[in-house]
This record gives C-alpha cells, structure tokens and sequence, in this order.
C-alpha cells in the first residue's frame, strides 16, 4: 500500500510537469511582433508617425534648429565651426533605420485589409519618407548604397554593396516621390500629414538641387539637369495654383503660437506643432538669454535690399553703417524683422544681451511664449509657400539660362515678386537676357558673383534673405558649387559683424567691424573635399576591401 | 533563543557506568561548549532502533528492550554513542563540528565533509549581528570568496551588483539565482537579516546545475529559521540605533581663484566675455574678493544683504551674487540616524513548531532640506506540524512593507549640488529662496513609495518509509509597489532669465503634475522532489533525488498622471484639471511574463565516507526561447576523495584532521539574455509630433527587429578543482578551488554595416573564459575557557577573456577574440607640453582636439607607443589601435577580506576588513574632468592646482573649458587633454575596515532573576577607515553619478552605533 501511494506521488509529478509545453508559451503581451501587427489602418498610421522625427522643426528641447543652422555664410556661431579635418568614424546621417523601417512598410500594406486606394496612400508615405531620408542621404555623402526592399541577415551581396551612383540614387528618388503624389491623399483628408501637396514640396525641393547641382558640378558629368529643373517647376505651379497664399506679416511663420490658426497658416503646407509640456524647443531662449548669441554677419546683413529694390551699393536710399538706425533705415521689412534694433557686443551688453556680430537675432522672438530655455512652443515650419515660389524662380531662370524656355516677367511676379512685395521691396523686372531692372532701369550689383547672371544673382539674394537662418543656406552654397563664400580668406565679411565704435572689451578690425572671433582664426574650404561628407570609416572598416569607397579629398 | 554555535569543537561524555536492562533511563543534552540543553536530538536506542526527541529543557527519557548502547545526534553536532550501565540517568555533551555541520544545497542538505561542489556558508551570526543594516545583501559584502558585492553610490535605495565568480555573460545581469526558503529572491532587502538561519554560496555548475534556468552563474541559498520541536519559548528582541556621515567628499573651491581658473579656461577656449548666468566671471570674482574682505565671517543665516551679499547690476542687467557659503553645511547634515527594533518569539512542542518575528527599521537621508527616508516593516510566521506519522505539513507567511519617502524629483538633485561654486545663491531673500537647489528642495512635496510584498509558502513532507520521502511546496510571492508622485509650483528669486529677478513659479509645465505608479509582482513557484535514501552493505551510501519544478511570473505595471494640481496640498489624479498621460518618456507601462519549467535528477553516492560521487542532471525549459529550441538538457558530476580517511594516511592524522579532494564538471544553460530574442517584435516610443487635433506628442510602433532564424540557451561549462583541509587539531580549516569558467554561445547581434537597417539578429556567437581561484583560511582558537579567538581570511580572484566573437575587423571598441572583460584601452601620458617648441617637434596631436581646442604648453603630451608621426588611435583595432593600449580594467580583482576577533568572559570583539586589491575606472563629469561641460560650470578644491608657466608640476593641465567630446569614435565621452590615459584613471583599489563591534554579555547571575536568559550590548562601526588613493575625492566605492557625472550622487557614509539583545 505504501508503494502504491508513493508511485500515485511520483505519477502526480509527472503530470504537473507533463503541462510544461503550454505552460512556457509566454509571448510579449505588451509589445507587438511582425506577426500580429498589420490589422489595420490604424496600425499603419501610428507606425508612420515615427518617421515625423525627421522634420526637426525647431528642434526638441535645448535644441533650436533654424537658428541653429549656423554653419553658413549668415551667422558667426558662438562657438566657432569649421570643417572636419579628417574622415569621421561616425555619422549619425550614415543610418539606414528609416529606410529599412519604409521597405518593410511597403511589403506588409498588403497584408492588410484595407482598401486598394488605402494601400495606395501608406505605400506613397513609405515612399515619401524613403525619398526624404535618402535625398538628406544623398546632400550629405553624394554616391549611397541603395536599399529598395527590407534585408534578410542572408542578403550579404545587398548588406555589402558598394554605393550607388548618384543618378540610380536621385532617380529612385524622384520615381518614389512621383509615386506619393499620385497617390496620396489630399490635404483635407490628412490635414497636417504627409499630403499630395507635402509630396510636391519635397518634389520641388529635390528637383531643384538636384538640376543646379548637376549644372554646377561638371565634374560628375550628368547632363539631364534640366529634366530635375523641369520636375521642380511643375511641382511648384502645382502648389502655387493651389489655395497657398503668403501670408501678411514675414515673422509669423517663425514666431506662431499656433501655425495651424494664424495669418500665417495659408501659407503653411506642412508645420510642427509645440505645446507646452508635451513637446518644446529653445528657439525663444536662446535668442533670449545670456548666452553669447549665433549673430549675423555684416555679409548676411549687407544682402538685405534697400525699399526701392536695389542693392545698398546702388541705391540712394543707403544711408551707411555706422549706427543700427542707419543700417535698418529704408530696408527690406524681412531685415527689420530679422535684426532687433539695438546692437549688443562685447561691453556693450543690452539687457544683458550679446551677440557675436553685434547684430541681435530677432526673428523667433514671441513674448507670449515663456522666455526660457527650453520651454518655447511656437510652431516651427516645414513646407510652406515661400520656399516653393523660390524655388519656381530658380529653377525657371536656370531653365532660361539653359535655353530650354524663356522666362517672363509673369514669372517674377508670380514668385520672388510676391515676397518682395511682403518685403516692402519694388519689384524686380527681368531686363533681356537673364538681366535686371527696377522700374524699367538696368542695374547690376557690383558685388555680384562673376559666375552667374544678374537675374540669377538677384533670385539668390531672394532666397537667402528670405530664408535666413532658415537651415536651406548652407546646402544652397553646396549645390551652387559656391564653397568658397564659407572661406574666411576668400569672403572675409562671414567673420565680421557690425560697425561699432572700438571698445577694448570688443575687438573690431581697423574699420570698426566687430571681429567675432579672434583674428587669427581662419575657415578653408577645400575644393572638392567639403564639398561631401567623408563617409564613416567605422562603416569601411566593416566592409571586406575596401568594398566601400571614400569621399574625393578625405 | 539559543544560539547553537556550529563552529565549536571538542567531544567528551561524562557518565556513571553502571548496567540496566528492560527499563526505562532518562538524560540530558547539553551542548559541550556553552553548557546549554539542545532541544530535539535525537535519541535511539542501538539494538530495538526505539526512537526519541529530547524536548525543550534537552531532556529525555526512554525505554529500554536489552539495548546495551544508546545513540545521540542532532545536526551540527558530532553524534556520540554511549555505553548503557546499571545508571539511569546520564548526561550527554555534544561537541559542535565542522565537518558534521550541515549544510543547505539544492533540495535538501548534506553533510559538510561529503560535500563535493564548490559550495561556501556563510557564518549568519558573525555576518548579521551587530551590523545596522536592513538590507542583508550589504552584510554579506566581502563574506565568501567569489561572491563579488558592490553598490555604485551610498543612496538608501541603491540595489546591489551581485555575482560568483565575475562575469558570466554579456547578456542579461550574470546574476545568482537568489533562493530564499527555494523560491527566488531577486531583491534580498525583502528579507529580515535577523530571520535568516543559514546561507549557502553554490559555485560550481556541479551544486547549481540542479536549479537549471537561472542558476547558470551560482546560487545563494537563504533559509530563514523556523520553530524547532521540544523547544521552550524563547523570546528575543533585538534593536540598534545608528548614526552617519559621509565618507569622502570633494571640497567646494575658494571663489577667487576658481573664478580665474573658469576664466582662463573660457578665453582659451574662444569664449569672448566668459559669464555663469550673465555674470562676467572676473567682475564677479573681484566683487566676491570684495565680499570677503569686508563681510566674510560676519554673516550668519541664510537670509541675504542686498547691495553686500548680492546686488543687481545695471550695466549688466543681471544679478551678480558675491557671497561665499560652506554649501555641504548647507546642503549635508553632520550625522543621519538609523534605529532597528526586532522581536521574535519561537518555541515546539512534540507535533508543532513555530516561529514569528516582527521587526521595524528606519534609516535617514544624509540631505539637510527634505531628506529621505526608509521605514521597513518585516512580519514573519511559520508553523511546521506533524499531522500524521508520515506526513508533515509547514505553512510559512513573510510579510514587508517598505515605504520610502523623498524629495519630488524637479531636478537631479546631487547633480545640481554639485554644479557650481560656493558663491551660487544658497540663502534667501525677503525669506525667499533664489532659482537654485535649496529652493526646490525646501518646497518640493514629499513623494512616497510603497511596496508591499507578500509571500505564503505552504509545503508538504511525506515519509513514505524510512527511506524514501517526498516533499513538494507551493509559493506564491505578490509585490505590490505604489508610486505617489506630486510635483506643483515652486516660488523663488528666478535670477537665471535677463534682467531683474522675478519673484515666481520657477517649476515647468510638466512638474505640475500628480503621478501615481503601479506595479505589480507574481510569482508563483512549484517544487516537487522525491529523495530516496539507503545505506547498502554498510559502506554504500546512497541518495537519490528526482523531482519538478515550475515558476510563473510576470511584472505588471501601469501609471497614470494628470497635470495642472488644482492644489499641491491635494496631490489626487481627481484633483487636477489639465491633461493625462500613460507614460512618461522611458517609463511605459508594461506587461512581462516568463515561465520556467525542469526536471530534476540527481545521485549521490559515497563509499565509506571516502569515495564520494554525485551526478545531476536537468531536462530545462524557459519561455524566452521558440518553441523549437526551448528546451535543454544539462548535466554535472563531481567527485570527492577524503584522503585522510584513508589508512594509509593514518599518519598525517596528528596534523591534519581532514583532508578532501574535490574534482566537478558540468554545464548549466543560462536564459537571462535580456528579452525573447525569437519574436520579430515592434517596441513602441513617443515621437517629436503632436498630430492635428492633439495636444500631446504621438506614438509609434517601431519596425520590427531582425531575429535569426535559431537561438537557444548560452551554455555555462565549469570545471572546478578543489580542496578543503582542517589541521593542526582542527584549529585551522583550509579551502581552495581553482575554476575555469566557459560561456559558449552568449547571444550577440549579428556584425553588420549600417546599410542593414537595424542590428544585425542576436545568434548563439560568443563565449569568453572566465578562470580564477579562492581561498579561505579560518582559525579557531580557545585559548583557555575565557579566552576564545578566531580568524578568517578569503582571498579571491577571476578574470574573463573572449574566446570566439564576431568581429572579424578586430574593433577595441566592440569585443573582439583575446579581448579582457571590463579593459580600458586609453593613452600613456607623458606629462605635459613645458614649450611651443616641444608641442611643435612632438607627433602632432591635432587630430585628437576639439573644437577651439589646440594643443599647447601646459597640455597633456600623449605618448607616442606606435613611433610613426601623429598621436591617434589609428583604425581602432587591435592590429592598429595607434598609441592606445589596454591600459586597465573596471573588473575588480583580488578581493579579499579578514575577519579577527575573539570572545574573552563576557566582552566579544569582531574585527571586519574588505577590499580590492586592483580595479581601475575611467570617470567622466567635472569632479573627474575639471571643466567637462561646455559652460565653465566649477573647479573643485583640488583642481585648482593647474599647470601655469610657474606651476609645471601641476596636478592639472592648461585648463580648457568643455572637455566632453572625444574624436574617438565609440570611446569614453572625454576628450582633449582628457582621453581616457593612464594619468587620470581613477583607482578603485581600496582596503576598508568595514565593520568592527565591540559587545558585552552581561553575567547570567545578575539576569536570572529578572527571567532573562541573556543580554548583550554592543557598540558597531561601519566604513570607519579606508586605505585607498582613487585620485579624486571620492569613495573608492563609487561608480555612478547623476547624469553620468560620477561622484554627483548620495555619498557613502560611516555609521556608528549601538544596540542590545535581549532573550527572555
């Protein structure tokens, strides 16, 4: 009897134990896999929130972008930038996370049930993001391997491939944007998403670098720039036949408590909301504080036009330097906007307030936001008309310049004309072949760059004045091939700030400008070296031989 | 309650001789060394095999049927066989023993001399008496060699890092499996050190293999004491009251020459008109000389003169503060108490047994303003019964409550203490505080975190025969934690903007908030185990163990916060209007559930008490793996050889007393690899994007991540060789093991480029070689009756290399084939640049500057190992690291420590020493680095002493302001004159004297009369003294720092205490 009742025991242990199987299938209740994730649309469209930290916006938190772009010819940063002297082992830009994340997007749309149009509108956001992420891809390191569908740990000759061409890259890029505008949904439907209209500024964007880019640099020997030209141009007129129009005031796309209900927002495509307590940024503060603030440069300053639309050195109108009040008199109303009305240096401090240049940036200023660091929630901008009509003006006077049509003076008027107007400027007439007139009298600016026309000059100036320290600058010089105006030798005015009465504490150069660093310090740039990003030698040293190639000059 | 010392020696019987035959005789037992009656021996008569207990007053009595001897054991003592004669009464003395002691191994005990794993226990009395700590882990510190202890800062909350034997895994935590009363106990602070009756140390895979799943890398055994039968009542209560201070702590600059540091080191690194919140640093530090000249030593209070103490500056339009404070007075109190109280009550009678203990212990913050505090409830109740002859039931309850009380968490508190010099605002205005640390703290509501953990433990044993039982227990473990969190405005000078200071609210947006959190802890635990047990032929002992066992648990928890408080006073989630939150940045509520399963089996076989054998083997499943790769067999043996049992050893008997060999191999799979690695899951995170129609950021799903297409358990191989000796009369016991360590298959991410997307699928692809050896001395010596010393001495060391890793390029940064666990690789350092011209003729070090940074005079020279002509780090491999070499290790190694000390009449003396015989670290943060941030922030006391043209022999270089980035790629975040190098790597070596208590027992004639059977009062310090020389003011112990920045965190402290133990 006890046998029995000791086998009956040791038969309970192995029933206990004989439910183990089940018993060890846990899972991850809290988290979704590959397999149970795409059930709908739902689903889809909080997986394509991640990609919306690519628009940077104004930043998040202590960082204020925008104003910090700095590395330009606009802005003396406070703390000196310069360019790398060796290859870096790392590049946060050298990151295939999104692709691979958009790839997977745009093989499992399938799988869910929605309908065909539905599927259509995801796959065109995984494609915008793709193309958003490898046009940055392709600014920053040129050639970049391209990786159209997700990987498998197997895939080794795709893992290890070496980088495309730029044209197979840019090509890809275009054919993924051309994709989302045909098929993603309108404005109204994703109001504050990625739209059709979001797709065609991408498209208008990419369109134009991508064609100036190949006019100015011979080197890589691709002669299709106008087909990129043409690209950008259809997609500006597409925007700007839409319901966009600019907005009153200039400074209300960058100080906005609420970009989506402003005087600003007919203008606005695509903006950033900021709350206070859920999402913040620094723009506010750091304009705003002791910090030594990123100044303009007196070259920045000197490309503002007078109201009667000629540059200082022409006009009348240009009562000189010596003091703010002058340099602010009978200007661009985008200058007054820009710069406050004091200056502040070096033992000269205003408020408590200094600048690197003198020149205290006023721009993101919004006194009903609170001042400090990094609590600031104004809305910042991502897409919005100014840009497109800038863009429809560059790429049609390129297109002119190529021959390839005959820009108006319709043309004009329905672009930069538009924010010259804003500006308090007279407009600007074209005069024969890519040259200049205000009203009906010839001009050209002695300070013009030798390598392009007057017309061509001028619609620059356009777009640097109005997208000042806007983040556009410093990839406007590259695809210009205009390296050279980031060279302290070469353009020395990027290290000068304003005219002021020499104190000790400030050092001025023999002029009276403000030297904004010491003078010794001094920016090469190194032709064509910067004009890419070296590309990660970490990342080399992971390829067999070499396989992937380093930048030209690194 | 008695304390049965397991560590006594010494045999002897005294009785009449006489003869008695067919009735009954009675007795005694008494323990030979403290004369006290031992309660439940057992008692057995040699020919009728009659049986019987000794009950509470160690009395028994029995019948005789022609037994001619008697036999008398209880564990831990040696058994003795007596003669019967014609008396009727005898009295026995049993001698405690080593070798009869018994010891705790998995499912069941075994005797010490038989052991033949790695298995070290843990002296309780010695390690947890006397000691303030309510936490037992911090006790064992030190305590058994191998197992390595350190806290990474002195904060009453701050969770230990526990191994044996160092690292056993990239993955997971390289744990131990920590088993109280056999149900796993990852955070031992739930227990009360005062219930703990024994603890074992499971080293090798031979002892541990057994538990399987978590048990890969050691075991720490805890049995928690329970009634014992035929005991009388016996009630203790114990209590101590403890006071502490910090032990080592930088010192706060004078201004005036910090001040010119900062602002040589803001020049040099390109900023114009170097200022700290709008102050230019050379107006203020003249204002401050001013200050000091005419008000220093004339102040008192924290309220503020303005015009003197600080003053609005118009010119400047800012607030310049010139007074000079003592901030760790202000900040710090001198001493912080802690107080314990326990009681327990225990006692049997024939059929039921019980134990209960409650106990309560407080310890105190070290901050000023708001302090911290813990209060700790412990209740424990066990009763074990015998229903029937042949079954046993036990029922066991353990109960703890912990609340922990702080300060709302507005800032990193310790960071900001420590952020700028002592001319910052500390005082008041108007009795205001200004925008800085006091002001938070002084306000900020009280937070409190409550944690409830429940544990019942109901257990069975049935006796089948005499040879074969079953046991099997069911625990379930419930820990509730309730976080309540209230933040709200905090009112205060707000001097940081331009302009003149506001009087305002200088708390965020999202710090008015109330925050209430919950988690919520299962466990559940199933073991079931047959031991069958026989001698055959005599000298064939053997003992078979087989049985199951099974855990669930999951970890549930969730949070929920509403901002805009209607009032603070009423910190409720009903009483705030503005909106609601799930989560908050990294703290998402989650779900988490695993489950464990195995089969057991194991032999032991022993030959004589000679020859001895055991085998182990365990079928093992766990929830983190597929199903098709979930399961897992492993197996171990081990053997031992007791070679002074041998004849022919005979004569080394007058020497050595015993002598063992022990020889074990085996493997143990490990599951702690940081999550299920086989499912393609989608982690979830908030994005920088408010959608239209929200006001709060939106989340995502993330993409899925890669998974290979197999993966299975790492598999821990440990061989371990061992010997254990007692000699010279058993006054001296000697154990030594010698291990190697092999982890095959540690999981690790696939290496690949960046064009993969993501991380390449974690696959079975390391192992690394852990070897090392330990050593244990300890000495017993009674002197005379009155006169008792002792001493033990361990000494340990392990170190762990790879053996296989994918990581074909060889990176030092990544792990690599041949690569040392925890190495440091930085520069030599050769001194400093003394000229332009040596700088010029020197390998250029361009490369390695940043920013404004150029290397000049008065900077750090890097020695040039590679001879071509530029200091770099080359390609960052091995083959080509440029001039880095290995130049330390964070591993520490060469743990010892000693224990003396000595009992003489009633005074008893411990003496406790812990150290690290070589740990190196590399810190970063400004008490490291002298201006790491980019804002000149401080200098300490001892960074002022800087290199100058006059001062070449500096403990500092040129200072530089912003010293944070490396040009290294994956390197420590430190660059410039700051790479991590051999000069400023901080020594973590350390020898402390960690514990000394001095008690006395007061005389048992001056007690009786009051019913008291013992009183002891006792004096106890611990961290008294160290001998280190880290290289910065730091403990030696200290490893974290808020924000990174080490050092900026609750210090380490000295405590002094007393206390006394009563038993009734």
């Amino acid at each position: 009897m006890k046998l029995t009742k000791s086998f009956s025991y040791l038969l309970l242990l192995v029933i206990v134990g004989s439910s183990c199987t089940k018993y060890l299938d846990k899972g991850t209740p809290d988290t979704f896999s590959d397999d149970d994730f795409w059930t709908g649309e739902n689903n889809l469209r909080t997986y394509t929130w991640g990609f919306y930290n690519m628009f940077i916006g104004f930043g998040t938190g202590t960082t204020s972008d925008f104003y910090f772009s700095t590395f330009t010819d606009d802005q003396a940063s406070s703390s000196f930038q310069n360019f790398d002297v060796s290859a870096t082992a790392t590049n946060s830009a050298w990151d295939w996370s999104d692709i691979r994340k958009a790839n997977i997007l745009l093989e499992r749309v399938d799988q869910v049930p929605i309908d065909d149009a539905a599927k259509n509108h995801w796959k065109g956001v995984a494609r915008f993001f793709r193309a958003f992420d490898y046009f940055t891809k392709v600014k920053t390191f040129g050639d970049v391997p391209w990786i159209g569908h997700s990987l498998d740990i197997a895939d080794v000759n795709i893992i290890y491939k070496p980088r495309d061409p730029r044209a197979l890259v840019m090509d890809s890029i275009m054919g993924d944007l051309d994709f989302a505008i045909a098929n993603l949904r309108d404005k109204t439907a994703e109001p504050n998403a990625v739209n059709k209209d979001v797709a065609l500024a991408l498209k208008s964007r990419v369109g134009l670098y991508e064609g100036t880019y190949r006019i100015y640099h011979t080197e890589l020997g691709l002669s299709d720039a106008d087909k990129f030209l043409e690209a950008s141009k259809s997609a500006s007129e597409a925007l700007m036949t839409g319901s966009y129009t600019l907005g009153e005031n200039y400074r209300d796309t960058y100080s906005s408590m609420d970009l989506g209900a402003s005087s600003a927002t007919k203008e606005i495509i695509l903006y950033k909301k900021y709350v206070l307590g859920s999402l913040t940024h620094s723009v506010v503060g750091y304009t705003n504080s002791t910090s030594k603030m990123n100044g303009l440069t007196k070259s920045a300053v000197e490309s503002y036009l007078m109201t009667d639309g000629l540059p200082i050195s022409l006009s009348n109108l240009y009562q000189g330097d010596d003091n703010i009040q002058n340099v602010r008199a009978n200007r661009d109303k985008r200058l007054l906007a820009t710069i406050d009305t004091f200056l502040c240096y070096n033992g000269h401090l205003v408020g408590g307030l200094t600048s690197t240049t003198g020149y205290r940036p006023s721009k993101f200023l919004q006194p009903a936001s609170i001042q400090l660091a990094p609590n600031n929630e104004t809305d910042a901008p991502i897409f919005w008309l100014a840009e497109i009509l800038l863009n429809y003006a560059e790429a049609t006077a390129e297109l002119d310049r190529m021959g390839k049509l005959t820009m108006t003076q319709a043309d004009l008027d329905k672009s930069i004309n538009l924010l010259r107007a804003r500006g308090g400027v007279a407009p600007l007439e074209i005069n024969g072949t890519q040259g200049t007139a205000i009203g009906g009298i010839a001009f050209t600016d002695p300070n013009k760059d030798a390598d392009v026309t007057s017309l061509i000059w001028e619609i620059r100036r356009e777009r640097r004045v109005e997208l000042m320290m806007d983040g556009f600058r410093n990839t406007d010089i590259m695809r210009w091939k205009k390296g050279e105006y980031l060279d302290s030798e070469k353009n020395p005015d990027i290290f000068l700030g304003a005219k002021i009465t020499p104190i000790p504490e400030q050092p001025t150069n023999n002029e009276g400008y403000i030297l904004a660093y010491s003078a010794s310090t001094k920016r090469t740039f190194i032709d064509p070296k910067h004009y890419l990003k070296s590309i990660p030698t970490g990342q080399i040293s992971l390829y067999p031989n070499g396989v992937l190639a380093q930048n030209p000059g690194w | 309650m008695r304390k049965l010392n397991f560590t006594g020696l010494s045999v002897l019987l005294s009785c009449c001789v006489s003869f008695a035959i067919g009735q009954t005789i009675s007795g005694e037992v008494h323990d030979k060394t403290t004369l006290e009656p031992i309660p439940g021996a057992n008692v057995i008569t040699g020919q009728s095999g009659r049986a019987t207990l000794t009950d509470m007053n160690g009395k028994f009595s029995i019948d005789l049927k022609g037994d001619k001897t008697l036999e008398i054991s209880y564990a831990g003592y040696k058994g003795q066989r007596i003669t019967i004669t014609t008396d009727t009464f005898y009295l026995i003395e049993l001698e405690p023993s080593a070798l009869d002691q018994v010891v705790v191994v998995a499912y069941g005990t075994q005797k010490k001399a038989n052991l033949t794993g790695a298995v070290t226990t843990v002296d309780v009395t010695k390690t947890f008496q006397s000691r303030p700590m309510n936490d037992p882990t911090k006790a064992l510190q030190g305590i058994a060699p191998g197992l390595t202890i350190t806290y990474s800062n002195g904060g009453l909350t701050t969770g230990p890092n526990i191994n044996i034997r160092g690292v056993g895994s990239i993955n997971g935590t390289s744990r131990p499996l920590i088993l109280v009363d056999n149900v796993e106990t990852s955070d031992l602070s739930i227990i009360n050190p005062n219930d703990i009756e024994s603890v074992s140390v499971l080293k090798d895979a031979a002892s541990t293999s057994i538990y399987g799943a978590r048990a890969a890398f050691g075991v720490i055994l805890i049995k928690t004491k329970s009634g014992k039968k035929n005991q009388r009542t016996t009630v203790n209560y114990n209590n101590y009251f403890s006071w502490s201070k910090p032990t080592v702590l930088p010192d706060f600059a004078d201004p005036v020459p910090e001040l010119t540091g900062m602002y040589e080191a803001a020049i040099r690194s390109g900023q114009a008109s170097p200022e700290v919140f709008g102050m230019q640093l050379l107006k203020l530090r003249d204002g401050i000389a001013k200050w000091q000249q005419n008000y220093a030593g004339k102040r008192s209070g924290l309220e503020m003169v303005e015009g003197e103490d600080f003053k609005f500056e118009t010119d400047d339009n800012r607030m310049y503060f010139y007074r000079v404070w003592d901030p760790k007075e202000i900040f710090l109190k001198d001493f912080t108490n802690q107080s314990m109280h326990n009681l327990s009550i225990q006692g049997g009678s024939e059929k039921i047994a019980y134990f209960t203990s409650v106990g309560y212990s407080k310890d105190g913050g070290i901050l000023k303003m708001n302090p911290d505090q813990v209060q700790k409830y412990n209740i424990t109740a066990g009763i074990n019964a015998s229903v029937t002859d042949f079954l046993d039931i036990n029922v066991r309850t353990l109960y703890r409550n912990f609340e922990y009380d702080y300060p709302f968490g507005y800032q990193d508190y310790w960071y900001y203490f420590w952020r700028w010099g002592a001319y910052f605002p500390y005082g008041t205005w108007n009795g205001d505080y200004f925008r800085h640390t006091p002001a938070y703290l002084a306000q900020a509501n009280t937070n409190t975190v409550n944690d409830n953990y429940t544990r019942v433990d109901l257990g069975a044993t049935l006796k089948i025969n005499k040879h074969l039982s079953v046991r099997a227990d069911y625990t379930i473990g419930r820990d509730n934690v309730l976080r309540h969190e209230v933040g709200g405005p905090i009112m205060a000078w707000d001097f940081w903007g331009i302009g003149e200071p506001k009087f305002a609210n200088i708390a965020t947006a999202t710090q008015d908030r109330v925050t209430r959190k919950t988690g919520r802890y299962i466990v559940n635990t199933l073991n079931a185990y047959a031991t069958y047990q026989n001698t055959f032929f005599a000298d064939h002992d053997l003992k078979l163990t087989a049985g199951v066992n099974t855990e669930n648990n999951q970890d549930i928890y969730f949070f929920a916060e509403r901002r805009s408080l209607l009032d603070p006073n009423k910190g409720e989630l009903a009483l705030a209007t503005g909106d609601q939150f799930v989560q908050s940045g990294s703290d998402i509520p989650h779900n988490w559930v695993n489950a464990y399963a195995g089969y057991f089996g194991r032999i032991n076989y022993a030959f004589r008490d000679k020859y001895l054998l055991e085998l182990n083997g365990r079928y093992d499943g766990s929830s983190t793996f597929s199903p098709k790769d979930r399961w897992a067999f492993f197996s171990s043996a081990s053997a031992g050889w007791r070679l002074s049992e041998e004849n022919f050893m005979h004569f080394i008997r007058p020497v050595v007393s015993d002598l063992k060999l022990r020889a074990s191999y085996g493997s143990v799979g490990n599951q702690d690899v940081g999550s299920s690695w086989y499912i393609p899951s989608m982690t979830n995170a908030a994005v920088n994007w408010i959608p239209t129609g929200s006001t709060i950021r939106t989340q995502t799903v993330n993409a899925p991540r890669a998974v290979a297409g197999s993966l299975t358990w790492e598999t821990v191989k440990t061989l371990d060789l061992g010997i254990d000796t007692r000699i010279l009369n058993n006054h001296v016991g000697i154990t030594f093991d010698w291990y190697e360590r092999n982890t095959e298959g540690m999981l690790a991410n696939t290496s690949v480029p960046a064009s993969f997307g993501t991380s390449g699928p974690k696959i079975n692809a390391g192992n690394f070689r852990n070897r090392g050896w330990e050593l244990s001395i300890d000495v017993n010596y009674d002197i005379n009756k009155d006169l008792k010393l002792y001493g033990v001495f361990v000494l340990s060391d392990n170190k762990t290399v790879f053996t296989k890793w994918d990581n074909p390029s060889m990176l030092i940064t990544q792990n690599y084939v041949g690569k040392t666990f925890g190495e440091i690789w930085g520069f030599e350092t050769e001194g400093y640049f003394q000229s332009a011209d040596e700088v010029a003729k020197a390998p250029s070090q361009a490369s390695l500057a940043h920013g404004n940074f150029v290397f000049g005079p008065g900077d750090i020279r890097y020695k040039n190992l590679n001879g071509d002509s530029v200091i770099s780090g080359g390609k960052m491999t091995v083959n080509d690291p440029g001039d880095l070499k290995v130049i330390g290790n964070e591993q520490p190694r060469y743990q010892y420590s000693a224990r003396i000390g000595g009992t003489w009449k009633g005074f008893d003396l411990d003496i406790f020493i812990q150290g690290v015989g070589k740990r190196d670290y590399w810190g970063i943060g400004d008490i490291a680095i002298p201006l790491y941030r980019g804002g000149p922030d401080i200098l300490y006391a001892h960074q002022l002493d800087y290199w100058t043209e006059d001062n070449r022999n500096a403990r500092y270089p040129r200072h530089y302001v912003g010293n944070a980035q490396t040009r290294l790629a994956n390197m420590p975040s430190s660059g410039n004159n700051y790479y991590p190098q051999t000069k400023y790597l901080l020594n973590l070596a350390y020898c402390r004297l960690k514990n000394v208590v001095v008690g006395y027992t007061l005389p048992g004639h001056l007690l009786n009369r009051f019913k008291v059977q013992k009183l002891r009062i006792f004096f106890s310090g611990q961290n008294l003294a160290e001998i280190s020389d880290v290289g910065v003011p730091l403990d030696p112990e200290i490893t974290y720092g808020e924000l990174n920045f080490i050092g900026r965190t609750f210090p380490f402290q000295r405590s002094y205490s007393f206390g006394a133990q009563l038993t009734f």
